[in-house]
């Protein structure tokens, strides 16, 4: 469009050069055209004039005659008077017919030949005019035949004149005619001229108007594209400027205030304005542009800050380029956008885009240590994408051939390759990829057990692919295998323990009870026939089988609550608290014990153990009582972390309720603090104190059921603290 | 055969509890009359015998070899011409699992034999006095396990 502005400004020169010059041409023309006519017309009156003086030529040729004729008639002098007039006119006469003769040299040979004539006759004429001079006679020869022949020159200058006339009428006929001519050319010009000049203007009205709705036209259009640019920079936050470099005066766009965040055209344009809202530390930066503006004549694309008068701080880019426009004015145009936006887009993305390459290098040093790979198969090609590890599981250089579907399933043991066939159709046909497990033949010939996981993964395009893991699980399924035996194993120590158990609870009891109902069968029925030997001896067997009971008993308890199928429940520690004292309440009663607890918590605990937990630290604590000093007994708690707690050796954040059971005792020597806790480990001879040694053990067994720790510190004759801890 | 007599069998195949009991039941002054057998078969054979007279209490061993007190407890609970019979359960063991076990097959009550033999003469003694009719009907865990 530019462009066809441009030829039609040239077009419109070449029709205004052509028709001044064709007027131009015209003009001269008719010009010339009106000097020819003036020219005919005095050539015309010039003929009049040449007629006229030959007339009056002869006439005062005529006039000189007469006079002398009438002196030399009368000798009067009276008549010499007119003849010198004449004689004088005739030579003025001549004088001018020569200057109107001179454009004509056949008139002017005429004239000069007419001269010569009059001359002549002149001559003779002189003779007689003289005073001096006496006419002898009329009938004088001499007179005679100068009269006559004086007669015969007149003639011939009446001669002489009429041919001359008659040559000036011819040339009057010719110009006559040529003056016809031009004053018929005359109309004919004027209307042509009058007609083109018309055709000219017709049609320069014809292009001026055809540009002027050219230009009308151009002009909606800037005045859209300028709406249009209007809306764009407020929907693509950019403001526009305008330097002019000449004048030095800047404007910006309404958007380029909104930008700045203040009303269009809030202030007026320039540097220091503007500068109020750069960013104090981007100042020095702007400054520099500017002076780059005004040396370079142009802008790069500039990043800067502003500051709004909100005090929301925006990134800006801004670009211009100078303008010189026909005038040779100097503008730099620019653009300033507001790319805060983008900017923290593009951040984001490149923090994305850290996060993701972090993510791959460390994924790809996770496939490393955990022995996996990583693949993705495309279904329409059936091709792999495999990660460097998972060629190296198969003993190869990563991305050393090119994995499909095939030629994986080479790898494959061929007594497992169905799995991974029926697993690649289910994940076709149901999108889900059950695990499997299947053996692989590296590369170097070793097999190897492989598991593989994979979801359902379709792309932006619709490829349906699986995205999956594959990872060496030869050693875990070892050691599993491994595992296995042990368990198995272990199931059958304990079934074996468990029928130890049985054993000791029914046949082991079974004899011994029998042994203790003979005895009290015979302590019943042949005491009285028993020497007092006999009697000491069936009152040892008596002890003896009885100790033994209390021993089978104990150990029965114990590997009892050693039963790990244990189900923690909440318990509240006061109720099972009474209730040992409940089951205790005769020996407490003898005693005379005196037993205090602060208010307990709930635990996640067995109730019945617990009971039995509380039951023996009781006993425990009465039967270990000084024999003068009535048992006093105190059981408080608190609640601790792990990592406080001098007693416990775990350094973890885990919160355990402290329990702490003191007694008035005889104690022991802190030396023996963890010895207690052993199975029928034992500080005191069976005679001072009855027991069997599992009663501590059992405690102890209670606590590591319920994941606590138990201690025991004390002090001979003083008493000893044992302390518990149960996780919250 | 006197019929006002309460008619006790005991299944164990413990010729020591036999011993024991029978002279137990001896020394008590209840009009009894008392039967033993070796074994849960035994039992069997001999409630199902045409001859035999349905006793009252049966006393029954558990762990006894051929067929245990825990199966022949299960065979008398099944069949309905022994639903008058009281079972006693009468067993070295005082495990939970056995305890729990026969109260859901349908014992009576369970006893675990004492080893002094005036405690077993007391024992019996209250098994045999109780009545049936009431403790049956009032029949619950806790009491099942006889304690002295």
């Amino acid at each position: 469009m530019k462009n066809n502005r441009y030829k039609s400004s040239v077009y419109h020169k070449i029709i205004f050069a052509v028709s001044l010059t064709v007027l131009l041409f015209i003009a001269v023309i008719t010009v010339k055209h009106i000097k020819n006519i003036s020219d005919s017309s005095k050539l015309l009156m010039h003929t009049y004039e040449v007629n006229l003086e030959l007339e009056h030529l002869y006439s005062y040729i005529k006039d000189s005659e007469e006079s002398m004729r009438g002196y030399m008639i009368s000798k009067d002098s009276l008549y010499l008077k007119p003849y010198r007039t004449a004689t004088k006119n005739v030579n003025k006469s001549f004088i001018l017919l020569k200057q109107l003769t001179e454009d004509s040299p056949i008139q002017a040979k005429k004239v000069e030949a007419l001269f010569e004539i009059i001359d002549k006759r002149y001559q003779f004429i002189d003779n007689y005019s003289d005073a001096n001079t006496t006419i002898v006679s009329r009938q004088d020869y001499f007179f005679k035949k100068n009269f006559r022949e004086s007669t015969e020159l007149l003639a011939k200058i009446r001669n002489k004149l009429n041919e001359m006339i008659a040559l000036e009428e011819m040339y009057l006929k010719n110009r006559n005619q040529l003056y016809k001519n031009q004053i018929y050319l005359t109309p004919i010009l004027t209307l042509s001229i009058i007609f083109i000049t018309l055709l000219v203007l017709i049609f320069a009205y014809y292009k001026i108007n055809k540009d002027v709705e050219r230009l009308q036209a151009a002009n909606i259009e800037l005045n859209k594209s300028q709406f249009l640019s209007y809306q764009a920079e407020i929907l693509s936050e950019f403001g526009t400027w305008e330097w002019d470099l000449i004048e030095n005066k800047i404007s910006y766009s309404d958007n380029f205030y909104r930008i700045l965040g203040t009303e269009p055209q809030s202030f007026e344009a320039n540097d220091e304005n503007f500068d109020q809202y750069v960013h104090p530390e981007d100042k020095d930066k702007v400054s520099s542009i500017v002076d780059n503006i005004l040396t370079n004549k142009e802008l790069p694309y500039s990043y800067f800050r502003i500051i709004r008068p909100d005090g929301e701080i925006r990134l800006l880019r801004a670009t211009g380029k100078l303008f010189t426009d026909k005038l040779n004015n100097q503008t730099i145009l620019g653009v300033t956008e507001d790319i805060t936006l983008e900017d923290n887009k593009t951040k984001l993305l490149q923090q994305n885009y850290n996060e993701l390459k972090i993510f791959e290098e460390s994924s790809k040093q996770a496939e490393i240590l955990g022995k996996y790979g990583s693949w993705v198969i495309n279904y329409d090609t059936m091709e792999y994408i495999f990660s460097n590890n998972q060629f190296r599981l198969l003993g190869y250089e990563p991305q050393s051939f090119s994995p499909t579907a095939d030629n994986f399933l080479e790898f494959v043991y061929a007594e497992d390759r169905h799995f991974l066939v029926n697993a690649h159709e289910k994940a076709q046909a149901e999108q889900i990829f059950p695990s499997i497990s299947y053996r692989v033949t590296r590369k170097d010939g070793e097999i190897r057990r492989f598991k593989s996981n994979a979801t359902s993964f379709t792309d932006i395009t619709g490829t349906r692919s699986m995205i999956g893991t594959t990872q060496d699980v030869t050693e875990d399924f070892n050691k599993s295998l491994q595992l296995k035996d042990r368990n198995r194993e272990l199931e059958q120590n304990i079934k074996e323990l468990n029928e130890f158990n049985h054993v000791a609870s029914h046949d082991l009891q079974e004899p011994l009870r029998k042994i203790q109902t003979f005895v009290s069968r015979i302590n019943d029925k042949e005491k009285d026939n028993l020497s007092e030997f006999g009697k000491e001896y069936l009152t040892r067997i008596e002890n003896a089988s009885n100790r033994m009971r209390v021993l089978i008993n104990d150990l029965l308890q114990y590997s009892r609550t050693s039963r790990s199928d244990t189900n923690l429940v909440p318990i509240d520690l006061n109720e099972v608290f009474a209730d040992s004292q409940l089951e205790l309440s005769q020996i407490i009663e003898d005693k005379g014990a005196t037993i205090t607890n602060s208010n307990l918590p709930v635990i996640n605990g067995v109730h019945f153990l617990v009971q039995q937990l509380f039951s023996n630290l009781l006993s425990n604590a009465i039967k270990y009582s000084k024999e003068d000093v009535a048992p006093v007994i105190k059981l408080t708690y608190s609640e601790v972390s792990a990592k406080s707690d001098k007693l416990i050796a775990e350094k973890s954040n885990k919160r355990y309720y402290k329990f702490e059971f003191v007694d008035n005792g005889i104690g022991f020597e802190q030396e023996h603090a963890e010895k207690i806790f052993l199975l029928f480990n034992r500080l005191h001879g069976k005679t001072e104190y009855q027991g069997t040694g599992v009663g501590l053990a059992i405690c102890k067994k209670i606590i590591e059921t319920h994941n606590g720790y138990i201690y025991a510190t004390s002090t001979p004759d003083i008493g000893t603290t044992f302390t518990f801890y149960i996780p919250v | 055969m006197q019929h006002d007599s309460i008619l006790i069998t005991l299944a164990d195949d413990d010729e020591d509890d036999r011993l024991f009991f029978t002279d137990a039941f001896d020394e008590l002054k209840i009009n009894t009359k008392v039967n033993t057998v070796n074994n849960g078969k035994e039992l069997l054979n001999y409630l199902n015998h045409p001859d035999t007279i349905l006793p009252n209490i049966i006393f029954l061993d558990l762990n006894m070899p051929i067929l245990n007190g825990m199966g022949c407890l299960e065979a008398i609970k099944k069949n309905d011409a022994f639903k008058n019979i009281a079972i006693a359960i009468y067993s070295t063991s005082s495990s939970e699992k056995d305890i729990e076990n026969t109260f859901v097959l349908g014992a009576n009550i369970y006893i675990k034999k004492p080893s002094n033999f005036n405690d077993l003469k007391k024992i019996l003694s209250d098994v045999v006095v109780i009545n049936w009719q009431y403790h049956t009907n009032g029949l619950n865990k806790e009491n099942f396990l006889l304690r002295l």
